[in-house]
């Protein structure tokens, strides 16, 4: 397959570095000569500079057997622009990432489809659906959701409290614990450095300990009674929120939030910024001052807060804030992280509960529909390089009729079967299962191992 | 910098030499079994692909690799590294095989010997210390020459070709070994890129074989014959070299292909794909064909109406006159280094103009040696623009190539490139002279070898062989051979003490 990717961001740069692993062909543009250059380090894909929406480039890029375009630069205009020019040349599937929500609203009379687009990605507005999951859910540091949220894979860190400490997941099995729930990753930090974590995969003898992330596949209400157990609060009922930052999140974040919890305020350094927040808010208390001073948080009622979110676009600033709330009671605190490069830093900050990582929203969102037919959805973890994908077992596919066990040797090694959803009922593989076509199989993989799932689940003629 | 990731890597350009030495094991075969030709022998080959497959399956098996990828240093390693043990076990043929035995002659000379004939084959010098060459076998002739025609487009491009992964560490090799200031990517993935690159490379092979063939040349001078033009090597299977047919057919089929062999294979590609103005809109190309129009009509001119230092004016007629000059001059500035006439005795401004396109070589991308078409353009341009900054102070001067500027990180490159070859080039001309060669043929032999064209002047002319130079210069010819064929840089930066801090 070969895509085209335009903009070197950190969104391209990620895409075309997955899709590379997985075998495709990739020419990305950009107009910076830095980025250009970066990325031809780094990948083995061809890169060409300019605009994105230059007819001539898009020709000399290869459009006319290409498969894919992806347009995320950050201009709207240009990315519109790009897919239109695609579908001249007959490109199959066309992405863009749009912010501005003018061009498509109800009101503008515009689909995406009268622009020849695919796949709108608009990078705000998944990262306020991502803070609103977060929240609803306390505990949970990454959520991703499968079957429309009936199967979950939630990340959730041992507490000092948890009493599962020291217990071996089989243990665990014993007490009729682990049906349809399954633990898939523990990522436990291993020496003083707190950016260095194992990823382990868990086998029974494993002993769960304290501080560590587990990542649990499973269904929604098997979820719940895993954390109930544990003595994790499974979902809350927003109270109060605080917002920090009024940029296009935070509004929205705050206006989605109005009709959930039932007092949200929001704080803006910039008085300008602020005072237009609060004419596109109606419940929403908008403050306006230095967010990392303690007297203005306590202004806005930090002591016992639901939630505490900053999304000022300073991820620098976001980490201290959200420091600073937690130190004074704040229950949970989130923050919008930009950087890719922070991301695995940020585990080892206790005072930090969970991250929304836009890039990172923006490509498991893209990556969702490009990944070819029988997958369904995908999600990037976090915290660990793992991704984990829904993928349809196609007819007559290598893996079907046969037990699990007798795969072993073929299957990669870090990756595993997770869920099994068949016929809408939700099956906890083990090595005597044996899959059918038309099952939607869960499987949580490190990204170069998807082209051999991949090939297992194809379907083939007889 | 991960050693053990070094060594991978060279495990497998190791098997793919191994698999090359299956050829001349067929020739041998042919010979010695079919023809029943006694000095043909077939087991110096078959040890000499043995040794490589044992070594190179231990360093890929034995090694356990972890999970990283080739960065930029670890393929500069890799590919100098594998130059020179590529060299090494491809001498082993010339050493098993006794090629240059002879009384009173220590094994270490005679592995000097071999090395630098095997050093001079891979890096398409076509440097050579055989005095006799007609009486080796068909396999060791067939051997010489197909090393040329692996070294040419590259081993390591070739072994990015054929193993799938490489990755992004395929790029970084394919960068250390392609010669040029920056790389062309045809295609977005790597390894395509080789393939279509090595794909146009055995196209026109096969193509220049049946030329010659029509001219009632044997198919086995015409193969080693084309070996040695594609990749502009110009070792022959005769003592004459192209001289030996004395043929006006055979004289321009040559030329023509050293001619297509100098040019970047970039666009040849681009010609295959349908785009055959390519050509004409390549800024290099353009002055790669003046370079050669100006030399061949300045030199023609000059041995025609002038006199030698002999007092004997070497042409009497236009026609001769032409034909010899332009072979000798796209043998040259392609860096192939075929003769048929001996230009030692042609007019010292016709010998001076030989000498200065023994430096300028082919275009960047082609096979052949030298600092290539494109920095000398560059350095014109840059050399223009000074002038231009010291007129208007203020100007804004960007060096265009094909209608893109060129970052000044590439000229600050080139300018660095410059510097590096000439103070090697003066280096390494006096230790030879140290070594007892007169000046002449110390400069000679010394530029012969770093651009990697053959004949040099003096005693290494295109009439002499390199046998009688000192052991040590053998080595050191050797060296610069390599650093001809690799482009200064993935050499020396070995040499960096940074280099090798982890």
């Amino acid at each position: 397959m070969k895509a085209i990717i335009i903009g070197a961001g950190e969104v391209g740069f990620h895409i075309a570095k997955l899709l590379i692993l997985q075998g495709n062909d990739v020419v990305l543009i950009d107009e910076s000569e830095e980025a250009c250059h970066r990325v031809d380090e780094q990948l083995d894909l061809l890169s060409l500079r300019g605009s994105g929406s230059s007819p001539y480039l898009l020709k000399a890029s290869g459009i006319d057997e290409a498969d894919i375009l992806i347009a995320v630069t950050n201009k709207d205009e240009i990315n519109i622009l790009a897919c239109q020019i695609a579908a001249r040349y007959n490109v199959e599937i066309k992405v863009a990432r749009v912010s501005n929500p003018d061009y498509f609203s109800s009101e503008s009379g515009l689909t995406p489809q009268d622009f020849e687009i695919d796949l709108l990605v608009n990078p705000e507005e998944l990262c306020v659906a991502e803070f609103l999951r977060l929240l609803k859910m306390p505990e949970a540091r990454e959520i991703a959701e499968f079957e429309d949220g009936d199967v979950q894979l939630v990340s959730f860190r041992v507490k000092k409290s948890n009493p599962f400490i020291g217990k071996s997941l089989e243990e665990l099995g014993e007490n009729g614990l682990l049906t349809d729930i399954r633990f898939a990753a523990i990522s436990r930090r291993t020496t003083q450095r707190i950016s260095s974590r194992n990823i382990i995969i868990p086998k029974g003898k494993d002993v769960l300990q304290q501080g560590d992330d587990v990542f649990v596949i499973g269904s929604r209400i098997a979820v719940e009674q895993l954390f109930r157990m544990s003595g994790i609060l499974f979902t809350q009922r927003l109270e109060r929120v605080i917002i920090v930052g009024g940029s296009t999140i935070g509004v929205q974040l705050a206006r989605e939030l109005e009709e959930n919890a039932t007092d949200v305020k929001l704080i803006e350094a910039d008085p300008i910024k602020a005072e237009l927040a609060s004419q596109h808010l109606r419940r929403t208390t908008v403050l306006h001052g230095n967010y990392l001073q303690f007297r203005l948080l306590e202004e806005a009622g930090v002591i016992d807060v639901n939630g505490f979110v900053a999304v000022t676009g300073d991820d620098e600033n976001d980490i201290m804030a959200c420091m600073t709330a937690k130190e004074n009671g704040a229950q949970r605190a989130l923050a919008l992280i930009q950087q890719p490069r922070y991301l695995p830093l940020l585990t080892g900050i206790p005072r930090l509960d969970g991250v929304v990582s836009r890039h990172l929203s923006v490509v498991s969102n893209i990556l969702r529909l490009i990944r070819r037919g029988h997958i369904v959805s995908v999600a990037s973890l976090r915290e660990i390089e793992a991704e984990v994908i829904e993928i349809v077992a196609g007819v007559n596919a290598k893996i079907v009729h046969k037990t699990l066990v007798s795969f072993k040797t073929k299957f990669p090694p870090d990756a595993f079967i997770g869920a099994v959803i068949r016929r809408s009922k939700l099956i906890i593989p083990n090595g005597q299962t044996v899959l059918q076509p038309a099952d939607r199989v869960i499987v949580f993989c490190m990204p170069d191992a998807i082209p051999i799932i991949e090939d297992l689940f194809a379907k083939r003629r007889s | 910098m991960s050693r053990r990731l070094i060594f991978f890597t060279l495990g497998n350009l190791l098997i793919c030499l191994a698999g090359s030495m299956l050829l001349p094991i067929g020739v041998a075969l042919y010979y010695h079994v079919g023809n029943g030709e006694a000095q043909t022998d077939l087991s110096p080959f078959v040890i000499s692909a043995v040794i490589p497959l044992i070594v190179g399956l231990v360093l890929r098996f034995g090694i356990r690799r972890r999970n990283e990828e080739l960065g930029i240093r670890e393929s500069f390693a890799v590919v100098t590294l594998g130059w020179i043990t590529l060299a090494l076990f491809g001498a082993f043929p010339y050493m098993l095989a006794d090629v240059f035995e002879a009384e009173g002659r220590s094994s270490w000379t005679e592995f000097s010997f071999c090395y630098f004939e095997s050093m001079s084959g891979f890096s398409t010098t076509g440097a050579t210390v055989l005095t006799q060459i007609e009486n080796l076998s068909h396999a060791i002739l067939f051997w010489r020459s197909f090393s040329h025609w692996l070294g040419g487009m590259g081993i390591v491009v070739f072994a990015v070709a054929i193993l799938p992964m490489l990755g992004v560490g395929g790029m970084q090799l394919f960068r250390a070994e392609a010669p040029g200031p920056q790389t062309d990517r045809l295609t977005p993935r790597i390894t395509q890129t080789a393939k279509l690159l090595w794909g146009v490379y055995v196209l026109v092979s096969i193509a220049e074989t049946v030329c010659l063939m029509l001219s009632g040349m044997s198919f086995f001078d015409a193969l080693c014959h084309t070996f040695g033009t594609m990749a502009t090597g110009g070792f022959s299977t005769k003592n004459l070299s192209i001289a030996h047919y004395d043929s006006v057919y055979i004289d321009l089929v040559t030329c023509f292909f050293m001619f297509i062999a100098g040019t970047n294979f970039a666009l040849h590609f681009s010609f295959f794909r349908g785009d055959f103005t390519a050509y004409f809109r390549d800024t290099e190309f353009r002055f790669y064909c003046t370079v050669i129009l100006i030399s061949i009509v300045v030199i023609s001119w000059n041995t025609v109406q002038f006199q030698n230092h002999e007092g004997q004016i070497p042409y009497d007629s236009m026609w001769p006159s032409l034909r010899h000059t332009t072979f000798q001059v796209l043998s040259i500035i392609t860096t192939t280094g075929y003769g048929t006439a001996d230009f030692e005795k042609w007019p010292a401004l016709s010998q001076f103009l030989l000498v200065t396109l023994m430096f300028y070589g082919g275009c960047a991308g082609s096979t052949s040696g030298g600092m290539k078409q494109i920095r000398f353009l560059l350095l014109i341009k840059q050399s223009g623009a000074e002038i231009k900054r010291l007129i208007f102070p203020h100007a804004v001067l960007p060096i265009r190539v094909n209608e893109k500027v060129v970052p000044s990180e590439v000229m600050t490159n080139i300018l660095g490139f410059f510097f590096f070859f000439i103070g090697i080039f003066a280096i390494v001309t006096c230790i030879m002279a140290t070594l007892g060669m007169d000046i002449v043929s110390a400069a000679g032999c010394t530029i012969a070898t770093m651009g990697n064209i053959g004949p040099g002047l003096g005693t290494v002319g295109p009439t002499d062989n390199y046998a009688h130079i000192h052991t040590a210069g053998k080595f050191i010819l050797s060296f610069c051979m390599l650093l001809g064929r690799l482009e200064l840089y993935t050499v020396l930066i070995l040499f960096s003490p940074n280099f090798w801090r982890k």
